[in-house]
């Protein structure tokens, strides 16, 4: 799946000739998106662990980068790293532990909470001087090494290094979700005491799960810092936590493919109804109107993401008539 | 020494006395069966064995070992695998990764072995996939590997549910009703599998049924419980015949066998 992303390596700067710069960022925000929603497909949809508050650790996350970046004098790309950790240990052991004996709705209400609160914390006056309050913190221009400053520009650069970030970490991703970690993941959301009976440490492995799904937000909240040159308060909120939600189940819960879905999604979503509702004459003001009934359509349509409608039908069938025979005969 | 000893065990649920100090053994390579009217507590006690519940007073020991010391999830490791009345199985895992999850506690590598998916974590992951083939042969399960278990039939399920149990290699299966909601050819297949998990794996095996001819087949040993407590305890013969037991079910002198 990752190898979807691989030719995109080489192909972009040869696109670039027919597509304008704005692509670039495009991509670039795409890569950053992936990271976010892969750690939010990895908690609700692998763990079965459903949070309104994904935005709050991306938001955490890119401020932890600005401060140490522009006040403490960090390398950029050590602070997007330290605070990819720090948001992973805040949310494995502040959040993910708490949050073991929530279930369901109340997880969601306790992380919705979270949400709300935590674009305020950041206007406190006590944590001005850091913060700097509503104004956000804007970063400086990030180039590339000087050997290739004469082949790449500032934003070529970046999507080089968001990219590169992403797909490493999607083959990690990968890596796990393959593991006996990713097995006991999805054992607990299938079947709680299943699980447990069969050896899964519950708890341990649900404050586990909010811990590396708060990795990937971290991580892509520090690249969206890079990328964006700036962070305030009202970067993310709450719509942007929803639309995580809706995007990784648009996408394919449980799937890194929907996963990948859900990025492109997030990135073009308003590009796209733009378009859409360009098409009627008019009918601008209806953009909402189309937005929604483009979503009912595709969970109507998809009801297991749009990555679960290309992987169902196909491999299930194929396996049953064809090597399924194949097994049978020879046993 | 029995393998598993199970002393007085009491337990309460909103002032009724689901268990009222029952307890029986269970030998080496030995098929106990625990029958008795619904809600006479046969599940209760699987669930006090695996610890799902927390009995009010009573012991069990297995291998010598305190289980009541444990908590739910170590319960496996220490060689007590159990199946489910109503299925708990991940439905939208495959077979095999269902066995895999049933090895969990034996599987050794960390989650940062699978995140580098490091030496130690393909040599794991090879073992314990070659310990689902062989129970997956063995249960028969060899050509429904791939599929996932939602999409399976339920006489099928069934089986995946003992399979799962089986492949974390127990001293010690607990089947809930494994021959419930089945034909009587699937039935009669069960049979062949419990005494199979006891003669060729030399796995004992505590079981809950409510089929008499299963029960009266198959058992070594067989405990009767009603409202909580045991009221009969013996070969399938004894309790045939114990006055008791005839009494529970309706004075039925030969019990459905």
């Amino acid at each position: 799946m990752f190898l979807v992303a691989f030719p995109f390596l080489h192909e972009w700067p040869f696109f670039r000739m027919f597509l304008s710069e704005f692509r670039t960022f495009n991509a670039t925000m795409f890569a950053v998106w992936l990271l976010v929603l892969l750690g939010m497909n990895l908690l609700t949809g692998y763990s079965g662990q459903v949070s309104f508050g994904h935005a709050a650790l991306v938001l955490a996350s890119a401020y932890l980068t600005a401060v140490l970046s522009q006040q403490y004098g960090f390398p950029l790309w050590g602070a997007i790293g330290l605070s990819g950790a720090a948001t992973a240990l805040v949310g494995w052991v502040t959040i993910g532990i708490p949050a073991v004996r929530l279930r369901g709705p109340y997880l969601a209400i306790a992380t919705f909470g979270l949400m709300l609160a935590f674009p305020q914390i950041l206007k406190l006056n006590v944590l001005t001087q850091w913060t700097q309050g509503a104004l956000g913190i804007r970063g400086g221009v990030v180039g590339p090494p000087g050997f290739l400053g004469g082949v790449l520009d500032g934003r070529a650069w970046m999507y080089y290094v968001a990219m590169s970030v992403a797909v490493a970490m999607t083959v990690l991703f990968v890596n796990l979700t393959r593991s006996r970690t990713g097995r006991a993941f999805v054992a607990l959301r299938d079947s709680e005491v299943g699980a447990e009976q069969m050896g899964v440490d519950v708890p341990r492995y649900k404050a586990l799960a909010f811990g590396v799904s708060s990795l990937y937000a971290g991580i892509g909240g520090g690249l969206f810092f890079a990328v964006q040159g700036f962070v305030s308060p009202d970067s993310l909120g709450l719509i942007d936590s929803i639309f995580f939600l809706v995007a990784i189940v648009i996408g394919g819960l449980g799937s890194v493919l929907g996963s990948i879905v859900a990025a492109l999604f997030l990135t073009f979503q308003s590009e796209a109804i733009s378009a859409l509702a360009g098409f009627v004459p008019g009918t601008n003001n209806l953009r909402n109107v189309f937005y929604g009934a483009s979503l009912i359509a595709v969970i109507v349509l998809f009801p297991k993401g749009i990555a679960g409608f290309f992987q169902r039908p196909l491999w299930p069938k194929l396996r049953e008539w064809n090597l399924g025979s194949l097994w049978s005969s020879r046993s | 020494m029995p393998l598993l000893t199970v002393e007085e065990l009491s337990i309460q649920f909103g002032g009724i006395l689901a268990l009222d100090g029952v307890g029986f053994s269970v030998d080496e390579a030995e098929i106990v069966s625990i029958i008795g009217p619904n809600g006479a507590g046969k599940t209760t006690v699987f669930n006090c064995l695996t610890r799902v519940y927390d009995p009010m007073k009573g012991s069990i020991r297995f291998m010598g070992r305190d289980l009541l010391k444990m908590r739910p999830h170590q319960v496996v490791a220490n060689g007590v695998a159990r199946t489910f009345q109503n299925l708990e199985l991940f439905s939208s895992m495959s077979v095999l990764d269902n066995l895999l999850v049933g090895q969990h506690s034996k599987i050794r590598y960390s989650a940062l072995d699978a995140f580098f998916r490091l030496p130690r974590q393909m040599r794991e992951e090879r073992k314990a996939r070659s310990r689902a083939e062989d129970t997956l042969e063995l249960m028969e399960l060899t050509q429904v590997r791939d599929i996932p278990v939602h999409a399976l039939s339920y006489d099928l399920k069934k089986r995946v549910e003992i399979a799962r149990a089986l492949v974390s290699r127990p001293k010690l299966a607990l089947l809930d009703e494994p021959a419930g909601g089945l034909t009587h050819e699937q039935v009669d297949s069960i049979a062949r599998i419990v005494r199979g998990i006891r003669d060729e794996l030399g796995v004992a095996v505590l079981l809950v049924e409510h089929r008499m001819g299963l029960v009266m087949d198959i058992s070594d040993r067989v405990c009767v419980l009603d409202f909580g407590r045991k009221i009969a305890d013996g070969t399938p013969t004894e309790v045939r015949r114990d006055p008791a037991v005839i009494q529970t079910y309706l004075g039925a002198p030969h019990v459905d066998a």
